[in-house]
């Protein structure tokens, strides 16, 4: 059991910083936008959300600011830190192998 | 992130807790205020929208305490919060909490302070290179008394030559020279060392050189200063070295200084103080000094890969071959023993009685937080069962517990530092004689380490306490479990105090057996008497007075002078003090003019006329001396009635003709004529049989330096500056020193007695007031546990004395149990304290007898006061409650 929910909340930190690579958001717009890269597949509710966004923040890996959105309201926007962009890239190399190794099995 | 940002970021995740709360909030609200905005971009209203996103943020608190999990990211961030929990839960009772540290520092602090002592003076090894190698060669003399004698001049050469076992062999004899260069005229206390002494040590001079083998020349004008005597006098000036200084009227030229450390650590029998503040070298002439005269303390290093006991055997073979060669009366013995080891010997007994009563300390205060902790346990029942209940596990009612005793545990070592620096200060101030390498104790980083260690090893035994607790079965049972008087009896703490009476009573049978020890020796009589004196020394060897009847001149004068002194009702001279630093006197004796078997040997002393009445020691028979027995009159003696006994059994010692040897020729070559008898006088060892004894006047020897002796009715420490303004008066150049109190020389004779007595004692006091406050702590908690069964009693008729009566018998059982248990264990411990008694025995009735109504008194006294709340509960209270 321990080994799937780690796998899920390793998919769900790969996302999140995905989703930030390209520039700071917070958290509502990150959601919004993992939705829609994944047409839907995967919905993530603020509840799995938010303690996801602050176990990055703790790691080091993304920052918050307090910002202003484009309806001008305050918010909190995460980047990603030099550490986060690493660990995106390794973890991004990891996924493929596992991906790849996946299809090898399920090929044969 | 960098790790310090990192680091930041954990130290706000623990502390910050307030501040980052907050910011979720704000977080949390902003978030819900953009998803309502998107759904009212969707076309919803904005009330049905806020709802439409109250729905999809879900349930808040829920989400803020899935947050604040990922805040404590690290096994670190989990311990703090434990720490944190720990002490909320140890400040929610503030008495018990601060009695639980004060006990754990009293226990630690003494137990750090003791190991301070032990490390330095058993563990450390002596501050010489290889020290393991270093041996004393004495000569044993044992059929004439003396089993340990120096050597002389042809044996050290004998064993320099003749033996193969050593790499080195030196010798030193302790003296005393004036300094008259810069300031006032000073005497200081010199060693002469063959000039190879300090090489043997390993010691490396701090400024200058050592003795080299061509500064044994005729009246050696070379000087080693140490490093005291080179701050002091020559404030630390470099330059000394080279330069020549005036030492007994003649120059002399400084080589060298010793280090700072360097410390002179021989057997007290050896006779050279750690007072030394300089060095010569011996003459060239040493090897062929007669070979019977014995001033010589030899120290060899023996040649790597040597044990101890082949040296001693290839000594003992060189003996053997002397005892052949020399033919003699005597047969020539030698006695070779560790210098390690021989340091030791004296002190390793006290210090184990002492170490050993600390260590039942340190567990009586430990028992007796383990008792409060066991308490809070008990008292946190239903809380711990309703953590078991929402499932926490073993694991985690142990960590909090575990964190509670380190929280405990640093505390109380924190304030136990303290305690320990305090105690090592007030223990140094006792400054036992035997424990002269004291000077170098401190709490160091090992020292802090071992005992931070014994902390670390009692906080996991605390976390044991509520262990009983967890695996109390029948949850619900507990949850529900109100006041069930039969089942809180605190059985497991009542263990404990009884645990901890027992070893107190130990400890203070153990400090009555020292006490008694104490008193004893205490009530020794040493033949002298020692109050009212004042004793200082002069130098007599001076250029001024060098002829016989210059030095009998001045004698004359210094002592009309100080009898002057108002208060002052005699003066006497000697050349030994009892129990002082100077080497020991003595030789052979025999009444018949060719002794032709072992002679027995005499402790020698030369004195003054006055001596004997000022010191107080009894003319047993005949007369004392006179003025009148000059350097030029018939030669007279005092014996003391042991010798009189010996030599003349049966007949008047008066008026016989004794054979001795006072100037050190090696063999009774000098007749005298005994014309005294006094008391013997313990002036070496308070408790060991000594040497018969012979009195010279010091008008007919030379001995350097010389001790007065002033008695008077007061206090004989205020007379100091008139005596030093006396000395001056009779003579300006005449330095003074060792101004003192005769009976501070019998303190010092008693010190290790007093040394072990008073730490034991001390260690003894807390313990009892450590089982004191077990025992209230137990019977306490039991008066509030069954307050309601004493209010339906009172209701019932049962009177408040009878209530009382009840709570008093509760801690008399503890006591008795305790002190049952303790007098069995007391027993035990006497053995171990056996070689320390002196003229008390380990299983002194009167000892045990009075050690068990103190703790009996103790444990009511500690009752009174639960027992008093106890006669005072309310009946109606009490029964409104139910």
């Amino acid at each position: 059991m321990a080994r799937s929910t780690e796998l899920v909340r390793g998919t769900l930190d790969l996302l999140v910083l995905k989703t930030l690579e390209l520039g700071p958001r917070h958290g509502i717009s990150v959601a919004e936008r993992i939705r829609q890269i994944t047409s839907g597949t995967f919905d993530v509710k603020p509840g799995s959300l938010f303690p996801a966004l602050h176990r990055l923040e703790q790691n080091g890996d993304i920052r918050g600011a307090w910002t202003q959105s484009g309806e001008g309201r305050r918010v909190k926007a995460y980047q990603l830190t030099a550490q986060g962009r690493r660990q995106l890239a390794a973890e991004q190399r990891e996924w493929q192998r596992v991906v790849g190794a996946m299809a090898r099995v399920l090929e044969s | 992130m960098r790790w310090s940002a990192r680091l930041a970021s954990r130290v706000r995740g623990v502390f910050g807790r307030a501040r980052m709360d907050a910011e979720l909030d704000e977080e949390l609200a902003s978030c819900l205020e953009e998803l309502a905005a998107r759904k009212e971009a969707e076309g919803l209203s904005p009330a049905e929208a806020r709802a439409a996103a109250r729905r999809e943020m879900g349930s808040v608190p829920h989400l803020k305490m899935a947050v604040r999990e990922s805040w404590l990211v690290g096994p670190w961030d989990a311990a703090a919060q434990d720490v944190r929990q720990a002490w909320r839960g140890l400040r929610a009772t503030p008495g018990p909490s601060v009695l639980a540290v004060l006990t754990f520092a009293i226990g630690i602090g003494s137990t750090a302070a003791i190991l301070a002592v032990v490390r330095s003076t058993l563990m450390s090894p002596l501050p010489y290179r290889e020290p393991s190698r270093l041996a004393l060669v004495w000569a044993d003399l044992t059929a004439a008394g003396h089993p340990r004698a120096p050597l002389s001049g042809p044996e050290l050469q004998d064993l320099r030559t003749r033996t193969s076992s050593f790499e080195a062999i030196a010798g030193i004899w302790a003296n005393s020279v004036t300094l008259s260069e810069q300031g006032e005229p000073e005497f200081v206390r010199i060693g002469l060392v063959t000039t190879n002494f300090f090489d043997l040590l390993g010691v490396e001079p701090a400024a200058g050189r050592l003795f080299a083998p061509e500064d044994e020349v005729e009246d050696s004008p070379t000087l080693l200063l140490s490093h005291s005597l080179w701050r002091r006098r020559f404030g630390g000036d470099p330059g000394v070295v080279g330069r020549s200084i005036v030492v007994n009227d003649r120059p002399a030229t400084v080589v060298g200084v010793l280090p700072e450390r360097f410390r002179l650590l021989l057997p007290p029998d050896a006779g050279t103080p750690d007072t030394i503040e300089a060095y010569r070298p011996f003459g060239p002439g040493l090897a062929e000094a007669p070979r019977g005269q014995r001033f010589l303390r030899v120290l060899a290093r023996m040649r790597a890969g040597v044990a101890l006991e082949q040296a001693r055997q290839d000594v003992d073979r060189l003996g053997a071959q002397l005892t052949q060669e020399l033919g003699g009366p005597r047969a020539t013995a030698f006695a070779t023993v560790s210098l390690e080891g021989d340091n030791l010997k004296p002190v390793r007994g006290p210090l184990l009685v002492v170490g050993a009563s600390v260590a039942l300390l340190l567990v009586i205060s430990a028992v007796n937080v383990l008792g409060v902790l066991v308490a809070r346990a008990a008292a946190r029942r239903r809380e711990i069962a309703v953590r078991v209940a929402l499932g926490a596990g073993l694991v985690r009612v142990l960590r909090l517990s575990l964190a509670e005793g380190l929280t405990l545990a640093a505390l109380g070592s924190l304030v136990g530092i303290a305690v320990g620096r305090a105690e090592l200060q007030a223990l140094l101030a006792l400054q036992p004689q035997t424990l002269r390498r004291l000077g170098t104790v401190s709490l160091d980083a090992r020292v802090l380490a071992w005992t931070c260690g014994i902390a670390l090893v009692w906080a996991g035994l605390f976390a044991l306490a509520p262990l009983r607790e967890f695996f109390r079965q029948d949850v619900t049972a507990r949850l529900g479990a109100r006041g069930d008087t039969r089942r809180l009896r605190p059985v497991m703490r009542s263990a404990l105090v009884v645990a901890q009476v027992a070893l107190t009573v130990v400890l203070l049978v153990g400090a009555g057996l020292l006490t008694r020890t104490f008193a004893k020796v205490l009530a020794i009589d040493p033949g002298f008497r020692a109050e009212g004196v004042l004793t200082f020394r002069i130098p007599s060897a001076t250029a001024r007075h060098h002829s016989p009847l210059a030095r009998a001149a001045l004698a004359q004068a210094l002592t009309e002078r100080l009898r002057a002194i108002p208060g002052v009702s005699s003066v006497g001279s000697a050349s030994h003090l009892p129990y002082d630093t100077i080497p020991n006197w003595g030789g052979p004796y025999s009444i018949v003019e060719k002794p032709d078997e072992a002679v027995p040997s005499a402790d020698y002393r030369a004195v003054s006329p006055g001596f004997f009445e000022t010191a107080g020691v009894t003319l047993v028979g005949g007369r004392v001396f006179e003025d009148a027995d000059g350097p030029a009159s018939q030669r007279v003696a005092v014996v003391d009635e042991s010798l009189a006994a010996r030599a003349w059994p049966g007949r008047s010692p008066l008026g016989q003709r004794l054979r001795v040897d006072p100037f050190s020729n090696g063999f009774p070559d000098t007749w005298v004529t005994v014309v005294g008898v006094v008391r013997h006088v313990r002036h070496r060892s308070l408790l060991q049989p000594l040497n018969e004894q012979v009195y010279f006047p010091l008008s007919q020897t030379f001995r350097n330096p010389v001790a007065y002796l002033l008695r008077t009715r007061g206090d004989p420490s205020a007379l100091a500056p008139a005596v030093r303004e006396a000395v001056r008066d009779v003579e300006p150049t005449l330095p003074t020193y060792e101004t003192q109190p005769l009976a501070d020389y019998l303190d010092r004779a008693r010190s290790v007695q007093r040394f072990a007595m008073v730490l034991v004692l001390a260690f003894a006091s807390a313990a009892l007031v450590l089982a004191a406050i077990g025992v209230y702590g137990v019977v306490a908690y039991t008066v509030v546990q069954r307050r309601r069964e004493f209010g339906v009693r009172l209701a019932l008729g049962a009177t408040r004395r009878q209530i009382g009566a009840l709570v008093l018998r509760d801690g008399a059982r503890l006591a008795v149990l305790g002190v049952a248990f303790g007098l069995a264990g007391a027993a035990a411990m006497g053995l171990l304290i056996r070689s320390q008694l002196f003229g008390v025995s380990a299983s002194d009735a009167l000892t045990y007898a009075a050690v068990a109504p103190v703790l009996g008194l103790t444990a009511l006294l500690a009752c009174w006061w639960p027992a008093r709340r106890a006669t005072a509960t309310d009946v109606l209270d009490v029964l409104r409650a139910e």
